[in-house]
């Protein structure tokens, strides 16, 4: 290869360079919402939920104490 | 605010064709030019990528201007995602640009190629965009004061322009011109799909960075009325 | 109308009023004026020519506005008078045009001094140099000001301006060289012509955005 088609090929690829380093960054950008989605449905979860949990443990603990 | 990112794969489709073809084009088809020979084709992506730079600042400036004439704040990502996608087609620009100098004329820089030196005025303009933004807590008052900043850059070009022509005459003498005055058949041709097809990738990147940015923006807001 | 300049005014002779009492920034820029100069003489190589000085003195205006342009919002950011201000009855840019005014006398007034220093210390400078300074005053003036209340918005400051105003200031520094050197000025002033009338109109539009929600 001669040196102007050297220098000509280095050029093409360096756009195509920069286009899948963005496609690199993007796919941490990606990892990175998933991973808020992911916090934010435990967190939805983890409102959600309470209710429930608390009164099993409320009817539980009068039952053992009367047992005893 | 919509998260529906409709142009997107339609762009991202079109860019692949056409970018694709244009590149087989520029290498396969296109005939070597006269004066030039094969360095010449360096033309066929150096130029559709800062013709490109300038249409997403020109991009930017509208957006800009639309936030400032109706004050929705949904303009401001809008606006600020075109002039990323500017600058790093701007800094493409000055690398392509750069490898043309040298492959032209043996340095890797030239003060007389008016172009690249625009490029360099403009990307320190822009650069200072982000500096703006980061440097100034979010809300519509950074989102005005970007904008004012956007269209101040889209005047400049003109003038920068004007200006480089002007300095010409003491900063260096042109010596050398770069293109034909007209283009042959199949050279405008490979010109316009390459034209086509990196105006397409922009727009891809685009769109793909905004709704990524407008996703962003609604999960914090989710995590905010959450917690 | 008359209102308007009634305002403009009022804001300018409150802003020169203050400098006269305080006299901290106009001392300032002609100390660093005169001693940028002087760096200057000492920087550059001895046969360097008369055009390298001249281009040198240009540097020297530039950032000595910038000193300048750094103090202009300094007082109404640090007491929040900008918002007061804001909240005043009148147009929005009348406080731009009055800054703009106060910034411009003290630019002349720092080349007042610096011109006939630069004459002394290099070369004399002839009626295209002055002529283009004051075109050139009048850009800075008009952008300098309104990036001045951009970055008195925002958290870097000072730091802020510099990289702000250099990139918009290339083409002053153009002209201004251009017309200095040059044999032929009439291009370079009028250039300066130019960018003075599109800039201040559009800084003259967009100031109000700057300063408010």
């Amino acid at each position: 290869m001669t040196t102007a088609e050297k220098y000509v090929t280095a050029a093409y690829l360096v756009v195509l360079a920069v286009v899948l380093l963005y496609v690199v960054l993007y796919a941490f950008k990606m990892a990175r919402l998933t991973r808020q989605i992911d916090e934010l449905a435990e967190l939805r979860a983890r409102d959600a939920a309470p209710p429930q949990t608390a009164a099993p443990t409320q009817r539980a603990r009068p039952a053992r104490v009367t047992r005893q | 605010m919509s998260l529906r990112n409709s142009a997107g794969p339609a762009a991202a489709l079109g860019a692949f064709a056409l970018l694709l073809g244009g590149i087989a084009l520029a290498f396969l088809w296109v005939p070597n030019d006269a004066d030039q020979g094969f360095s010449q084709r360096i033309f066929y992506i150096h130029v559709p990528v800062a013709l490109t730079a300038y249409a997403c600042f020109g991009w930017g400036a509208w957006k800009a201007l639309r936030l400032l004439w109706t004050r929705e704040q949904r303009y401001d990502l809008e606006s600020y995602t075109a002039i990323h996608m500017g600058v790093i087609f701007g800094v493409l620009t000055l690398v392509t640009g750069s490898i043309w100098a040298r492959i032209s004329w043996g340095v890797w820089w030239s003060w007389s190629e008016q172009q690249l030196v625009l490029f360099l005025v403009l990307f320190l303009f822009y650069s200072a965009y982000f500096m703006l933004r980061y440097s100034t807590d979010p809300g519509p008052r950074r989102a005005n004061m970007s904008a004012v900043y956007a269209l101040f850059g889209v005047v400049l070009i003109p003038v920068s322009f004007l200006a480089i022509r002007l300095a010409k005459n003491f900063i260096h003498p042109v010596v050398f011109t770069r293109d034909g005055p007209q283009m042959e058949g199949t050279m405008f041709l490979t010109f316009c799909v390459c034209l086509a097809g990196v105006l397409a990738l922009a727009t891809a990147l685009y769109q793909t960075e905004l709704a990524g940015k407008r996703l962003d923006v609604k999960l914090r807001e989710l995590r905010e009325s959450l917690s | 109308m008359s209102a308007y300049f009634g305002d403009v005014a009022a804001l300018a002779r409150k802003d020169l009023l203050l400098e006269l009492r305080a006299r901290d920034t106009v001392p300032a820029m002609l100390l660093f004026v005169v001693s940028a100069l002087v760096v200057f003489r000492f920087s550059l190589p001895t046969e360097a020519s008369d055009l390298a000085a001249t281009g040198l003195l240009w540097i020297a205006v530039v950032f000595t506005a910038l000193l300048g342009l750094t103090r202009a919002f300094a007082a109404e950011r640090d007491q929040r008078l900008l918002d007061g201000l804001v909240l005043a009855p009148c147009d929005r840019s009348a406080i731009w045009l009055a800054k703009g005014t106060s910034v411009l006398a003290f630019l002349v007034l720092a080349e007042a001094i610096a011109l006939p220093a630069f004459a002394l210390f290099f070369s004399p400078i002839g009626w295209e140099t002055v002529a283009a300074f004051a075109l050139a005053d009048l850009g800075i003036a008009a952008v300098g000001t309104l990036l001045a209340a951009m970055a008195a918005a925002s958290r870097a400051r000072e730091l802020l301006l510099p990289l702000l105003f250099l990139p918009l200031v290339i083409p002053i520094v153009v002209g201004g060289v251009g017309a200095s050197v040059e044999p032929d000025p009439g291009r370079y002033l009028a250039f300066l012509g130019l960018y003075d009338l599109v800039f201040a109109i559009l800084a003259w539009a967009s100031f109000e955005y700057v300063v408010t929600e």
